[in-house]
């Protein structure tokens, strides 16, 4: 039986950082996509996701804890460093205890159907220090193209993933 | 490399339907993995096993709607009721594992992130308490129909 749950690409961040990763031209022979992200970045750790270069049409509802509190909040598009987009998880944080990097996982099922594009992730920002956070997320994107192309960019305007992010797009197959 | 992770079973609704069941599913994997991409009239769909709808289920949860934040639980229940979809056009990612599904000594236990990308983001833990292997699996809507297109997928993941 065929594999069906393969590395499609992989990034690896290097020296100086990049403001952004993207997986461009994916296959679309799979049935659902998974990105695993470890990452840091030079601010705040937010993490936003556009599809097919779209800079609209996005929602998300996150449920976050820091140890301490719960919370949750909606929103329809988010200002990230690089327009409208949406989050989609937490890494690491500037203010994080230094080579702390957090954890992202975010499954996008039927990437090639022709219903609106949804996303669930789940992702952590861990800090030695009494906050951390992790936090959930469901995001649409509403729009019924397949998607081609994904990009993660950091919240922040001017923000980069720093070196040793790591990024890995998967795909999955129902047959 | 061994292919430790495989597709069983597919349904992609070709008209609305109020449930779809996997049957004869195999002992022969570790643990289960179902993907529901579907809308229910309330947000909510529930799962039952081995056509058991005793007062054998039990949850608890948390969840976040984007103005509050909040946990809670269900037990003596006739099945495990989930976050999917509940807004016309905008179908869940819901993924459900079902860990140690084929051992016939313990009860058996779910883990579950649920999503209703316009309504709610959740996670679920469930257990059914029956220590039968796991051979059959009834997710039913519970508002009205799945929608056509809705995709429920079943697969198995092997530990070696």
């Amino acid at each position: 039986m065929a594999t069906t749950y393969k590395a499609i690409a992989t990034v690896t961040v290097g020296s100086g950082g990049v403001t952004s990763i993207s997986f461009s031209n994916i296959p679309q022979t799979y049935t659902d996509l998974v990105i695993l992200v470890s990452g840091r970045t030079d601010g705040s750790g937010n993490m936003c996701m556009q599809i097919n270069g779209s800079t609209t049409s996005y929602s998300q509802i996150r449920l976050g804890g820091t140890g301490s509190s719960v919370y949750t909040n909606t929103s329809t598009g988010q200002s990230g460093a690089s327009g409208n987009s949406f989050l989609a998880g937490i890494s690491g944080a500037s203010s994080n205890t230094a080579n702390t990097f957090g954890n992202a996982q975010i499954y996008i099922p039927n990437y090639t159907g022709d219903r609106y594009k949804v996303g669930s992730s789940e992702s952590n920002q861990e800090n030695n220090a009494t906050t951390a956070y992790m936090e959930l997320f469901a995001g649409v994107w509403s729009n019924t193209s397949p998607v081609t192309s994904i990009t993660l960019l950091t919240y922040d305007t001017g923000g980069k993933f720093v070196q040793y992010s790591t990024a890995t797009l998967y795909g999955i197959k129902n047959t | 490399m061994p292919t430790t992770y495989e597709p069983i079973a597919t349904t992609t609704l070709g008209s609305a339907a109020a449930s779809v069941s996997f049957t004869s599913i195999s002992g022969s994997y570790t643990d289960l993995v179902v993907v529901n991409f579907t809308i229910s009239g309330n947000g909510s769909a529930s799962l039952t096993v081995n056509g058991d709808t005793g007062s054998n289920y039990s949850r608890t949860f948390m969840y976040g709607d984007g103005s509050s934040a909040a946990s809670g639980r269900s037990s003596n229940a006739s099945s495990f009721t989930y976050t999917v979809g509940g807004t016309t056009n905008v179908y869940s990612a819901t993924i459900l594992n079902l860990m140690n599904y084929s051992n016939s000594t313990t009860y058996k236990t779910f883990l579950l992130r649920g999503n209703d990308p316009s309504g709610a983001t959740a996670a679920h833990i469930g257990l059914w308490r029956n220590t039968a292997a796991i051979t059959s699996l009834t997710i039913t809507c519970a508002s009205g129909n799945f929608p056509t297109g809705s995709t429920f997928t079943l697969y198995g993941i092997k530990a070696a």
